[in-house]
């Protein structure tokens, strides 16, 4: 068993120590992925400070079948980072001086540049058969969590082009992948 | 009805999973989710493809306060890591102890022969509170029983930010709260006053700690950040 798997199955039974272990071994990746998905320390902070408060409270809802414990770790961290982001959009709705410009200030994030492990080479690899509209399309929505409507503003194309995108892009990437 | 499609189903699982889809239809998704076991194994399947990039990314340190909150927000946590697990880890401390009672003795040899003091404002009892990676003390105390002051010059101290303090405890012994003695100076030399009952705890104290602390010192009376140095007071 993966250690880390170990030590989410001792933390559903509460033992503590598995947790400080858990944290220790775990904690510089998933924060990681909080500041590449926020870009901002705080909120990244925060995000992190949360997640690992659901890993010990629903360590219970692991399971193999979910990935490897980091990947299943790395999706609480990833989801609670997008709800901190909606809630930064919401609040942005209000502050006449940010009218939602921080979300796309910068080029798609290079999802498929992150990839290189044995478990993502294969995603990497079937990336890099879709067009460069599509991967453009999940790469944003992936890192940026961006909604149709807002990759639409994005990349200046209508919604039912960027919704065709995200799901072409989807389809063939789950072809070659169970190829 | 979508759901029953397979090709169309994966679509919508990784959408959901994505977070492109939205409103209404994400809602209707989740209601689905519930229903159909197949469902949530496509978003199990699209999480785990997408979430390995995790592996693959520079780690980065997390600052150690998040640590502290988490512990701080779980009751389970806080109870193991806490209040015991922080001031019980004076044990691991034995060895610079060692090194504290070295420069101690050192300090006692300065107070008598270094410049002549009248009896009276000499200490009898000193501290040194060091840095134990850089081995180098950050605050030395001297108790003056006499005028009931504890004499603290600061040293080699390391500022944490304008809105952090350092706040020195005296931990009275088994089972007792750490009792607060003061903010310490960041440079220079300060009395700070002690009160009888602390006088009388100092004097049989069976240790002194050094927290991290909200400009001004702890809000609660308690300490409320992490242990940055230890020390002990030693009879000269």
């Amino acid at each position: 068993m993966h250690p880390n798997a170990e030590q989410l199955s001792r933390c559903s039974r509460g033992d503590t120590g598995a947790f400080a272990e858990l944290y220790r071994g775990t904690s510089a990746h998933l924060f990681a992925l909080a500041l590449r998905i926020l870009r901002k320390q705080e909120w990244a902070e925060e995000v992190l400070q949360e997640g690992f408060t659901k890993i010990w409270r629903h360590a219970s809802d692991y399971d193999s079948i979910k990935g490897a414990p980091l990947t299943w770790m790395g999706s609480i961290i990833r989801n609670t980072a997008l709800d901190r982001l909606r809630r930064a959009k919401r609040e942005s709705l209000f502050d006449p001086e940010a009218p939602g410009q921080a979300l796309r200030d910068e080029g798609p994030g290079p999802l498929e540049q992150a990839m290189q492990n044995s478990e993502a080479k294969a995603l990497r690899g079937c990336l890099e058969e879709l067009s460069k509209e599509q991967r453009e399309s999940l790469s944003l929505a992936y890192w940026r969590g961006m909604t149709h409507i807002e990759l639409s503003k994005a990349l200046a194309k209508p919604l039912g082009t960027v919704k065709t995108w995200v799901r072409r892009g989807l389809d063939q990437l789950r072809k070659c992948l169970e190829r | 009805m979508k759901f029953h499609d397979p090709e169309k189903y994966e679509i919508l699982a990784g959408e959901y999973v994505l977070g492109t889809l939205s409103g209404p239809a994400r809602r209707r998704f989740e209601y689905y989710l519930g229903v159909y076991p197949f469902l949530r194994r496509a978003v199990d399947e699209w999480s785990a493809r997408f979430n390995s990039v995790v592996e693959r990314l520079e780690p980065v340190e997390a600052p150690p306060r998040i640590w502290e909150q988490i512990c701080e927000e779980n009751p389970e946590l806080r109870k193991r890591f806490q209040p015991e697990g922080l001031w019980s880890s004076l044990n691991l401390w034995r060895p610079l102890a060692l090194l504290a009672s070295a420069l101690a003795v050192l300090l006692v040899v300065y107070l008598n022969y270094g410049p002549r003091v009248p009896e009276t404002f000499r200490p009898a009892q000193v501290a040194m509170i060091n840095d134990p990676k850089a081995q180098e003390p950050v605050w030395m105390l001297g108790l003056m029983p006499e005028q009931k002051m504890l004499k603290v010059t600061a040293m080699h101290t390391k500022d944490m930010g304008p809105d952090k303090s350092f706040e020195l405890w005296m931990l009275p012994g088994k089972g007792q709260e750490p009792m607060s003695l003061g903010v310490l100076p960041m440079n220079g030399t300060v009395m700070m006053p002690m009160s009888d009952e602390k006088m009388k705890f100092l004097v049989g104290s069976s240790g002194l700690a050094v927290s991290l602390e909200p400009k001004g010192g702890s809000p609660t009376g308690a300490p409320t950040g992490p242990v940055m140095y230890q020390g002990a007071l030693y009879s000269i």
